[in-house]
This record gives C-alpha cells, sequence and structure tokens, in this order.
C-alpha cells in the first residue's frame, strides 16, 4: 500500500509540489523562530549565570526587600568559605558589598549604585571594559566607573574622584578613589550609576566587616541545583541562618523574557498548524474529489473502506513527512547562511548589540516538524474518511 | 509628591540652619580645660539647659552666580528636637522639617502623611537633611585632643555614638575672647565635608549669636550659605508639636 501510495502522491506532481510546499514553509519557519528562540534563551541564561553567578548566598531575610540591611557576618563568612572551598563542583566565588552615595569631583558629581567586589575574580560581574584597565587584587583605593557615570563626571584614568555615602548606622562617610578605567553592563541605565570598587574599601566606607552576600561560580551550570541543596543541608547542619539562591531564582529578566517568547512561538506554531491544516485541507480535499472514479473503481472490485481511508491517509502523511523533511533542511540552510553572517541587532535594554543566530539543533526541529506533520495528517483525515463512506454506485455515476 | 531641586534646596537650608543652632559663642574665660571651655560656650549662648525657643534666621545661599533668601523659622527643645518651618519665600511656606534625635521627617501640607527620611536618603538630598541639627558637643562628642596656636584653639571632637552624622569635627576658638571662629565637619575617615566659618557676633535678644557661614568642602563646592539670627524668644511647646503626625496641623 505504501508504493500505491507514493505512485499516488507522484502522479499529481501539481497538487503534490504545492502542499509539500506550504508544509516545508511551515516547518521552516518554525524551525528557525524556535531556533533563534533557544539561541537567545542560551545566551540570556549565560549572561544571567554571568551577572548573578551560579548561586548567591546571603543572611537569612537578605531578599526580604523590608528596608534593612542584613549582612553575612564576618563569621559566618568564613564558615561558608570553608563549606565551598570543600566542593569540587564549585570554580570560583567572591564576596559583595553594596555601596550607595554620591560620588564626583568638585565639578560635577552624580548619584551612583557601587559593588564593593573582589578585584581579580570576575564572579558575578557581566561588564566589559569599555577603557582603562579592571581591578587588580592589589588595588586597595581604585574605582571602576560605569561609562555613563564617567561621562556625566568627565574624567579620565588616573583621575582621583571623591565618593559620599553613609555608614550603616548613618554616619556620613568619604573617600578618595583614583580612575583605574571604565565598563559597560550592557544596559545603558546601569552604564550611568554603576560602580566597582574594591570590597576592602567598600568596608572601609560602611564601617563593617560584614558583606552582602558571596556569589558563587560552578564548574558547570547543571550543576547548580544539586549544589544549592547540598549547601542549604550543610548550612542546616551547622545552624547558619543563610538563604541561598540560584541564577534562576534571580533572574528576572530571564524568566520574563522566556515566559515571553515561548507564548509567541507557542502562538505562531498554533497559528501555522491551522494555516497548514486549511491549506493542505482544500487541496487534498480537492484531489480527492477529482479521484472519485479510481476511488470507486477501486472499491467495486473489492477494496475496503478502511483500506481506502488507510491508502488516501497514507497519501497525506507521505507528504507531509516529505513536506517536513525539506522544511527542516531549508530551515537548517538559511539559518546557516544566516548564523555565517554574523549579523547583530539592538536588543531592548541593552547597550551594545546582540548577535542574531539560530541554534539548529535537531531537537529544535522536531516540534515543528511533529506540529506541521500533524497538521497535514489531520488534514488528510477528512477527505480520506469522506472518500471510503462513499456510496460504489454513487461514486461511479460521478463522472 | 516629586522631589524637586526646590526641595532638596530646601533640605540643604535645613541642614544648614539646624546645623548653627547647636553653636555658640563663649564668655572670656581664664585657663579652663576644653570641656569646661565647651560648655560655658552653649551656657553664653543661651540655648542650652531646659529651656525651648523659637529662633528666626535670614539664610541666604549661593550656587555659582545664583543667590536664594529665605527666612527661616526653628523651633528647638532641648538639642535633639527642632520643627524647621519657612516663613519666607511663599512658596516655601508649606513646607516643614522634623527632627527628633537621629529621626528626620519632612511635610508639606499638601501631603496626607509625613515622610520619614532614611540614613541614606539624606545623603542624596544634596548633603542631607538637618542631621547637622543638635550637634550637640558638648554631649554627643568627646574631646580628643586640644592644642593651642596662633592665638586659638584647636580642639578635635569624636561623636560617642556611631549613628551621629559627623562622627569627627575641628573647633577653633578664639583665645581672647573664646568664640568659635570656625567648625569643621568630618566623616567617619577623617574627610572634611564642611566649613563652618563664625564671624559678626553681636547680640540677639539676650543671646550671643554670630553669622555662620558654610562651606562645602568635597562636593558641590560652589554652594555656600550664610545664617544671621534674627530673633530668639523663649516658648513653651506642647509635646505634640515634635510629634511627625501632627506635622503641619499645629498652629504654631
Amino acid at each position: 500500500m505504501l508504493k500505491i501510495a507514493w505512485r499516488n502522491v507522484l502522479r499529481n506532481k501539481r497538487r503534490s509540489l504545492l502542499s509539500l510546499l506550504i508544509i516545508s514553509i511551515g516547518v521552516a519557519v518554525l524551525f528557525l523562530v524556535n531556533g533563534y528562540i533557544r539561541a537567545t534563551f542560551e545566551g540570556l541564561k549565560y549572561m544571567a549565570v554571568s551577572q548573578y553567578g551560579n548561586l548567591q548566598i546571603a543572611a537569612g531575610n537578605f531578599w526580604d526587600n523590608d528596608n534593612q540591611r542584613h549582612l553575612l557576618s564576618k563569621t559566618d563568612l568564613e564558615k561558608v568559605e570553608r563549606l565551598l572551598a570543600s566542593r569540587p563542583e564549585v570554580q570560583s566565588y567572591t564576596r559583595v558589598l553594596g555601596v550607595n552615595g554620591i560620588i564626583g569631583t568638585e565639578k560635577n558629581s552624580t548619584v551612583i549604585a557601587g559593588s564593593g567586589i573582589e578585584p581579580g575574580n570576575d564572579q558575578g560581574q557581566n561588564i566589559m571594559i569599555t577603557s582603562g584597565i579592571n581591578l587588580f587584587p592589589d588595588d586597595i583605593d581604585k574605582v571602576l566607573l560605569g561609562k555613563g557615570v564617567m561621562q556625566k563626571l568627565g574624567v579620565e584614568e588616573g583621575e582621583w574622584v571623591s565618593l559620599m555615602t553613609t555608614t550603616l548606622d548613618g554616619a556620613y562617610n568619604a573617600g578618595s578613589l583614583q580612575v583605574s578605567g571604565s565598563f559597560t553592563a550592557g544596559n545603558s541605565e546601569a552604564d550611568n550609576v554603576y560602580i566597582n570598587l574594591p570590597v576592602s574599601y567598600a568596608q572601609s566606607l560602611l564601617n563593617t566587616e560584614g558583606v552582602d552576600k558571596v556569589v558563587v561560580g560552578l564548574e558547570e551550570i547543571k550543576d547548580t541545583d544539586s549544589t544549592a541543596v547540598w549547601l542549604r543541608e550543610q548550612f542546616s547542619n551547622n545552624g547558619l541562618d543563610l538563604e541561598i539562591k540560584t541564577w534562576f531564582d534571580l533572574a528576572e529578566y530571564y524568566k520574563q523574557v522566556r515566559g515571553l517568547y515561548e507564548i509567541i512561538f507557542h502562538f505562531m506554531a498554533v497559528v501555522i498548524f491551522f494555516l497548514v491544516l486549511t491549506s493542505v485541507l482544500e487541496i487534498m480535499s480537492m484531489a480527492f474529489f477529482e479521484r472519485m472514479n479510481e476511488i470507486g473503481t477501486i472499491r467495486s472490485i473489492g477494496t475496503k473502506r478502511h483500506q481506502i481511508f488507510s491508502l488516501l491517509t497514507m497519501e497525506g502523511m507521505i507528504t507531509g513527512i516529505t513536506g517536513g523533511f525539506i522544511g527542516l533542511l531549508a530551515g537548517y540552510g538559511v539559518g546557516r547562511f544566516i548564523n555565517q553572517l554574523h549579523l547583530t541587532y539592538s536588543a531592548p535594554s541593552l547597550s551594545e548589540p546582540a548577535p542574531l543566530s539560530f541554534d539548529l539543533s535537531l531537537a529544535n526541529g522536531m516540534f515543528p516538524f511533529v506540529i506541521v506533520v500533524s497538521a497535514t495528517l489531520v488534514s488528510a483525515f477528512y477527505p480520506a474518511f469522506k472518500a471510503s463512506r462513499l456510496n460504489i454506485v454513487e461514486i461511479l455515476r460521478h463522472k | 509628591m516629586v522631589i524637586t531641586k526646590g526641595l532638596i534646596k530646601n533640605w540643604f537650608l535645613v541642614i544648614v540652619v539646624l546645623m548653627v543652632v547647636g553653636c555658640l559663642s563663649a564668655n572670656e574665660m581664664s585657663a579652663m580645660n576644653p570641656r569646661d571651655i565647651l560648655a560655658e560656650i552653649f551656657k553664653r549662648q543661651g540655648l542650652t539647659g531646659n529651656g525651648s525657643f523659637e529662633l528666626n534666621l535670614q539664610v541666604v545661599s549661593f550656587k555659582d552666580k545664583e543667590r536664594n533668601d529665605s527666612s527661616v523659622r526653628v523651633f528647638l527643645d532641648g538639642s535633639h528636637k527642632q520643627l524647621v518651618t519657612f516663613v519666607e519665600p511663599e512658596r516655601l511656606k508649606d513646607d516643614y522639617y522634623l527632627v527628633n534625635g537621629y529621626n528626620t521627617w519632612m511635610y508639606q501640607k499638601k501631603l496626607k502623611r509625613p515622610l520619614r527620611i532614611s540614613a541614606q536618603q539624606k545623603l542624596f538630598g544634596n548633603a542631607g537633611i538637618a542631621e547637622t541639627a543638635g550637634i550637640d558637643y558638648l554631649n554627643d562628642y568627646d574631646i580628643l585632643k586640644t592644642t593651642e596656636n596662633d592665638g586659638e584653639y584647636l580642639m578635635e571632637l569624636q561623636a560617642k555614638d556611631g549613628k551621629t552624622a559627623y562622627q569627627r569635627t575641628s573647633i577653633w576658638v578664639s583665645k581672647s575672647s573664646l568664640r568659635i571662629s570656625k567648625i569643621t565637619l568630618k566623616s567617619l575617615n577623617g574627610q572634611e565635608l564642611k566649613n563652618l566659618i563664625y564671624s559678626d557676633y553681636r547680640m540677639v535678644d539676650g543671646h550671643e549669636m554670630a553669622v555662620i557661614e558654610i562651606n562645602n568642602l568635597l562636593q558641590n563646592k560652589d554652594e555656600k550659605t550664610i545664617i544671621k539670627y534674627t530673633s530668639i524668644k523663649s516658648r513653651t511647646f506642647a509635646p505634640e508639636i515634635f510629634d511627625p503626625l501632627m506635622m503641619g496641623k499645629i498652629g504654631l
């Protein structure tokens, strides 16, 4: 029956080609969209991990947003660092302390949100140096300015700026820092406000030995959840009232974009499903209508209704699967071509252009393939069913 | 409520005003220890002790070539409660600032509730607000060191409480007249933040007061404020006046 079905498909080339075109375009488009979305998700995931680290450890209530400052004490910090050092999955970790204040010179000043970080440790720093150099481990009173901050102040590398803040108790404190360079965080709003300075300097400004959190980097992203579980156990066993958040917990932007793109993709899949369904239904209905005599003839020589149904359905399936494969190949070809061009585009909230790329792995093609082939199959069911139910005499009378 | 430039300027005025409320002139004295000198300075100003007062001040602030004049009224109860209101200009008459201990509130008549200003927010209010109020150099600070040179005493003070806004200060006192000539307010690590220059001492309703010029030393160096006392009256206030929920609701 498969052979006969093939022959029938090949018999009416124009109709078959039209069906194949619709099906392959549907698959190709969905494949490319899915590939783009998955590539974007991967990019955003790595961006989120670069920004937040794989995990963050902080004092209990740190993320409660209760207008209080909850720091990791020096004692707790030492215990945490001992635990992290014992875990092989941990690649690196760094202490972070936030500082808010005003930075400036006698000519200009601006409000900033600073991070006291461990120079030389890139964990949790998703930045790109735009001028000068990054902070080094030996730097004590150097500062790296967001490029917007640097522009506002009108300063250059090597110049000194004053940073004014309040201690945790509310007393004023201030200090001088030498500009090491500037960076971009990939977001123009952030670049206008962020600075990085050595965590020891931040601690002296805030008059504390504590830190806000420890940002942990792992060898593999996939170890994030298991490491978090292990750490929670250890904290509980050691009586530490600490909280852990993974990059996924913290990456609101990633989750929002992912949610949005998933909705868009599924909407597109539904639209394409119905487009293919109705188009192929129309084509197949016309084709089966024109083959009434043929169907009547083979019925009259003993072919059963279910065999008619199977034959016609199989024709639909062959068309669908063939069109699906062509669509996958076409989608792959177009996607690969575009990837080679290394195109970029301006994405929302990013200050640097984002690469336009497609993840062309087979897994990303499966869902489009299944959707469109299913649409083709469903579109073949109705005319096949109708054709198989027709009375032989009426069919043969139809000329 | 929109935090306007004018509002930020008000805060600055308020800080400045409240800063000088705690500063005093001094009588001629024979050789005294530094704490006694400070005690005498406060006593000569006559605003310490158990009294409460209404002070009227003229405040002139300068930024670049721009000049702003205002008349400010301060209701003072001891050294840690102050309510600041504006008499002139018209646009500021509905603004109130209250300091009680280490807490600060601001209020405008169109608001349903006053606004508490946190320690961090003080910083962004263009040099903060009223943390300088009630700078009680005698009771809130320890005198670390006193030196003498060029006819002046130079006292180095350290705040007793970590919550005090200006953790360190330097006070210059004339040896001959035992009047304050200058105060420098500093941060925790000793960074100089503001200079208060005292000059033109005169009697105001029986209190010896100076004209005070305030200069920023770290940021906004182009800004300057001059404060002159015009009257000081002894008054009794109901405690509700210093209740944040009553700001703007009690006729003063």
